[in-house]
Parts: C-alpha cells; sequence; structure tokens
C-alpha cells in the first residue's frame, strides 16, 4: 500500500491523541501545530497552505487528506447532529501507520492536540486561533502568512530539538548536580 | 522541601555557552546569580510556569554590573522525585 502522504499522516497523528474530533476542530489543530513549528522549528509539519475561510484558517487540501484517511481505513468519518447543523466526527481504526515525522514535530503536535481538546470550536478558534500572528491582519480570502511565527533565531536561545535531547538525558539517569557543573565552569574561567 | 538541584548534559553546554557570551569580567558573578535564582526555583517548583510546549519554565532574571539578563530554564523532576533536572538554559528577549 502505497504510504499516507504528509497532510494525511498529519490528521491521523492528530486523532491518535485527540480521537472524536469534528472536522473545525482537526483543521484548527493542523493549522495550531504548523505554528508552534514554524516558531521553534522555523517550518510547517504539513504540506496545507492556509487562507482564511469563514471558519478561520482552512485549505482545500483537507479534504484531500481526510479522504485518504477514510478511503485508506486509516480513520472513520461519522455524520452527527451539532444543532440544526450536520457535524462529522473522525476517529483512527486500528490499522498501523508509519508516521515520517522527527520527534519534534511528534512532540508539536502531540502537545497541540493535549493542550486544545478540551476546548469547543468556537472557543478554540475565538480564543486562540484568531489570536495567532498569522491571523491577526489576515482578510478573508487571503493566503495566510505562516512565516509571521518565525521568531528571530538567536543562537543562545530557545532550541526544541536540544530540549527533547536533554529530556531524553534526564530521563536515562544522566545528569549532575548543578553546584558540581557550575563549580568546574567557575574554575574554567578562573584559569 | 527544597528539591535537590541537577543539570542534564546539554543543559550545562547551554550555560557553558550563555557564560561564554558575557564579558569575563561579569562571568562569575553570572554563575552565583544564575545558581541563587535556580535554588529559589528549588525551594518553591510552583514558581515556574508551564509554557514552552507544556514544560515547567522558569525565568532567570539577575542583574551584573547594571546589566539586566534575562534567561530561561526548562526542566523535569527526576524519577526519584526529590531532584530537578535542568534540560535546558536559554536566552529569551525581554
Amino acid at each position: 500500500m502505497a504510504p499516507l502522504s504528509r497532510n494525511a499522516q498529519v490528521l491521523r497523528y492528530l486523532l491518535e491523541v485527540a480521537p472524536g474530533v469534528g472536522r473545525i476542530k482537526l483543521v484548527k489543530y493542523a493549522y495550531l501545530a504548523d505554528c508552534e513549528a514554524f516558531r521553534y522549528l522555523g517550518r510547517a509539519i504539513s504540506n496545507f497552505r492556509y487562507r482564511f475561510d469563514k471558519h478561520g484558517p482552512f485549505d482545500r487540501a483537507f479534504f484531500d487528506a481526510k479522504d485518504e484517511l477514510v478511503r485508506g481505513g486509516y480513520a472513520s468519518e461519522t455524520t452527527t447532529k451539532i444543532g440544526p447543523y450536520d457535524g462529522y466526527d473522525y476517529r483512527p481504526t486500528d490499522q498501523t501507520v508509519q508516521y515520517g515525522f522527527s520527534q519534534a514535530e511528534a512532540e508539536i503536535l502531540r502537545y497541540v492536540a493535549e493542550t486544545y481538546l478540551s476546548e469547543t470550536a468556537i472557543r478554540l478558534c475565538e480564543d486562540v486561533v484568531y489570536k495567532t500572528p498569522p491571523m491577526r491582519d489576515a482578510k478573508v480570502g487571503e493566503r495566510l502568512k505562516m512565516d509571521k511565527m518565525r521568531e528571530e533565531q538567536d543562537p543562545l536561545g530557545f532550541d526544541l530539538e536540544r530540549l527533547l535531547a536533554a529530556e531524553a538525558s534526564a530521563d536515562a539517569g544522566h545528569y549532575r548536580s548543578l553546584k558540581e557543573a557550575v563549580d568546574e565552569l567557575r574554575a574554567r574561567h578562573r584559569s | 522541601m527544597s528539591y535537590a538541584l541537577a543539570i542534564a548534559p546539554e543543559a550545562e553546554q547551554d550555560l557553558a555557552r550563555l557564560i561564554d557570551s558575557l564579558p569575563s569580567r561579569r562571568r562569575g558573578r553570572a554563575l552565583d546569580a544564575v545558581l541563587a535564582e535556580l535554588e529559589k526555583l528549588a525551594a518553591n517548583p510552583k514558581l515556574a510556569v508551564k509554557s514552552t510546549l507544556g514544560r515547567p519554565t522558569y525565568r532567570v532574571s539577575f542583574v551584573v554590573d547594571r546589566v539586566r539578563y534575562n534567561w530561561s530554564a526548562t526542566f523535569t523532576f527526576a524519577l526519584d522525585e526529590h531532584t530537578i533536572v535542568i534540560t535546558q538554559l536559554f536566552r529569551v528577549p525581554l
């Protein structure tokens, strides 16, 4: 079977963390993950090209990715009623997926889905999505400028990949007393 | 209860690079200040906020020669539950 496209992988990974979400939240999760990825890694995770649609950031390629998941048996799509409207909820199936994400990308996807899981779609849009820099000055119909998320890279600033490596070291018990490390640095600067 | 303070090797390198970026006459006092700030964290980890992709993050702000430095530290709790392990030290804009 052909490997899943990058966009389909993003949606499926988000569904594994947040099964049962609807279309609006799923697209917004992908958008927020791409925002965070621009901030911390300087690039997006997905290949979506977001426009300011009537419900916020959207790319019609979402439908292709969603159809790819459903057709391939990687996710289920169920029609639900949300008041007078038809909605859809999506869940991952048991079919395994070979993800092509780096550890940092997977971390960002997991973080976004977990953090915003309990938000309603409306609150997610109003309180979070519409306040992101690419959305702030955008007009309906416009392509969103995701690189507004990119912060000037400071060589001494935060580095997600190094953080993950340090967390792995800590988990493996590879650390030493801070005082010992500071004393060693002090001695180095004295000599 | 105060936690023991430890540092991961990657964060040791961060600290060394941050200290190296300072004028040499400030380095010793900066090290003292960083240690003092992190001891406040060890005494009360609730001073940290959850930011930086949900990691507890603590602002390390100090003054040397009337210059204020704003750094941040991320940390995790070791499996022994008595030790805070610093996982990254980095410069922040403000």
